[in-house]
């Protein structure tokens, strides 16, 4: 749902007027960065410089991006002149260089330079040429920091949709009588498309913004709840332990996405998983499978999923951050989630040898019934059987009725 | 025997006896005795149980020879009716091949790993038993046929009577090698002469 609001990693900022014309080489139409006169593509965003029919289509997606350009944050929506001014006051202290804006921001994504990678797809390339770097930080982090996008008031879905549906019919009647051919033409017919589908996209998600407005006030209301419950002792203790755990299962207040962490995205996302996972993991006898816990995660985080991927690469991050949960890979490529010292494969072997050993005479355990006695999946069971088979503690019964595990009892026996 | 008191306290039930007197013990009737385990050292312990009962299931039943394809001595040393289990041919198979790895079996080099045969006794001690009786029954310095000592007359009451022909061959090998004895090629196998010497006794 992040076309709805406005993404900070986005933040693109154009310079479009200044310095081009006293320096030699070939300013770029896009980004305008100065490029040597035999150069065809820009260096930095791989426009093509030369040919007079790009130079038109650029011109025009550039219209088009400052469109978007004003949406964003105030602080940010107006780079020209709020930047440029302040890195030349800072460039005036530096005592080194006094023209403005010296930097350039390539947008290799947008105008299609190198090929896109996924990481590609939420940033933007700045080039400070002469300094100004400093100056924009500055300002880009107190951006950052007061949230500037935050404060922007909401549009109402109903005000959105609105708007859209009377902009598509202005331009879908103003199309017909200027009669424009060749790339223009075609530009314009892209755009009113984009706009068709663009209000689809509104309409449908529409419900599922307000799902999401109700979906914070309820994790609000279960918080309310809950730090209620945890200063009136005197309730009924099982009672308020079952309905805690409900509570648990069902919000983590606010919880880590790519919109609010950003780079660190999956670093924060291990964090908060192991927050959210470790007593439950601990519950569950200090295992659990990689599946369950995308479950009970997910469910967790409402309405703001995360895919499998996020979740692997998140737990493949615990070592590093010296978490205390390990991601685990059995030879049979099941992943499970274990908890660091606690529950070790010694342990876990002895547990079911006694298990096993206490069990009436002559029967033995399918992991199916271990699954059922010890609440974890039968996938877990059975690789918890196979690895104290392979400590030589248990040893099998294959036959019709399947896979029995038994007491070693060929180690001790003498005949 | 203390440790056998509490095997029987597993629950494995009481050892099946045979009608030829052979008794099996009760890890016979522990059902994972019958799936090749796949953790080595686990392996090793249960395919020492199997190969001791088979020794003492050969010794038993005087047999020599393991066929693989031999379902009716299989049926009642492999298979366990009672707990509806029984080793599958690959499973015996590998268990022979431990065997022979500790030389107390030997593949029949013919028979691609379908034959072995089982010592139950070692070929050096056949050769201690026969030569012994060779000296003690007076048939030193005169020439026996291998006839006469597997299937004669005055060797009815021996342990080696009827014994197999390629364990005798074996033995007389040693013999042979010891300077006990001497052998002479005959018609057939079982005219196959060999003469013991006194110097042996």
């Amino acid at each position: 749902f992040h076309y709805v609001e406005s993404i900070p990693t986005n933040t693109t900022i154009n310079e479009t007027s200044g310095t081009t014309n006293e320096q030699p080489g070939i300013a770029c139409p896009a980004c305008t960065f100065h490029n040597d006169p035999f150069m065809i593509h820009c260096e930095i965003c791989g426009t093509q410089l030369q040919d007079q029919d790009s130079m038109v289509f650029m011109l025009h997606r550039q219209q088009q991006h400052q469109r978007s350009i004003s949406q964003l944050p105030s602080a940010l929506s107006q780079p020209s002149t709020s930047l440029s001014t302040t890195s030349a006051a800072s460039d005036t202290t530096a005592g080194k260089l006094s023209a403005p804006g010296k930097f350039m921001a390539g947008m290799s994504n947008f105008y299609g330079g190198s090929k896109p990678t996924p990481e590609d797809a939420n940033s933007v390339k700045l080039s400070f040429r002469a300094g100004g770097s400093g100056s924009f930080q500055t300002l880009l982090k107190s951006a950052m920091g007061n949230k500037a996008w935050k404060n922007k008031p909401k549009p109402r879905p109903m005000e959105t949709v609105r708007n859209q549906s009377s902009s598509t019919t202005e331009s879908g009647s103003s199309s017909p009588s200027i009669q424009v051919g060749g790339i223009s033409g075609i530009m314009r017919t892209v755009e009113s498309n984009k706009k068709v589908a663009d209000e689809t996209l509104s309409e449908a998600f529409r419900d599922l913004q307000g799902l999401m407005d109700k979906a914070a006030e309820m994790v609000a209301l279960a918080e309310a709840i809950s730090n209620r419950l945890s200063k009136s002792s005197n309730v009924n203790n099982e009672e308020t332990a079952t309905f805690k755990t409900y509570l648990l299962s069902m919000g983590i207040a606010a919880p880590v996405t790519k919109d609010t962490a950003g780079a660190v995205f999956h670093k924060e996302l291990a964090r908060e998983l192991v927050e959210f996972i470790l007593p439950i993991v601990e519950r569950e006898g200090g295992t659990m499978s990689l599946m369950d816990i995308y479950c009970v995660f997910n469910r967790a985080r409402g309405v703001e999923l995360i895919s499998p991927k996020d979740l692997y690469t998140a737990c493949e991050l615990f070592e590093v951050l010296n978490l205390p949960l390990r991601l685990r890979k059995f030879d049979s490529g099941l992943l499970v989630i274990q908890t660091l010292a606690r529950y070790s494969d010694d342990e876990v072997s002895t547990a079911i040898t006694t298990r096993i050993q206490n069990l009436p005479p002559g029967s033995g355990l399918t992991a199916v019934e271990l699954a059922s006695a010890i609440q974890i999946s039968v996938a877990l069971a059975q690789e918890q059987l196979l690895m104290t088979e392979a400590r030589g503690l248990i040893c099998r019964d294959e036959s019709v009725e399947g896979l029995r595990f038994f007491d070693n009892l060929f180690t001790h026996w003498e005949i | 025997m203390s440790q056998a008191t509490s095997n029987a306290a597993q629950g494995l039930g009481q050892a099946t006896t045979l009608a030829s007197g052979f008794q099996f013990p009760s890890i016979h009737n522990f059902p994972p005795f019958y799936t090749l385990q796949p953790t080595a050292s686990t392996w090793k312990n249960q395919s020492d149980l199997w190969s001791t009962i088979i020794m003492r299931y050969y010794r038993h039943h005087r047999l020599y020879q393991l066929d693989l394809d031999d379902s009716t001595t299989n049926d009642q040393l492999f298979n366990n009716q009672r707990i509806n289990r029984k080793l599958k041919p690959e499973t015996i198979q590998a268990i022979v091949e431990e065997m022979v790895k500790k030389g107390d079996a030997e593949w029949d080099a013919t028979s691609r790993k379908r034959r072995a045969i089982i010592y139950w006794r070692r070929p050096e001690d056949w050769a201690a038993m026969i030569s012994s009786w060779v000296f003690e029954s007076g048939f030193n310095n005169s020439i026996l046929t291998y006839y006469e000592i597997a299937h004669g007359e005055n060797s009815e009451d021996q342990e080696f009577y009827n014994i197999h022909p390629t364990v005798l061959q074996k033995t007389m090998d040693v013999l042979v090698k010891r300077g006990v004895a001497a052998t002479f090629q005959g018609a057939n196998f079982e005219e196959m002469g060999v003469k013991f010497f006194n110097a042996g006794a």
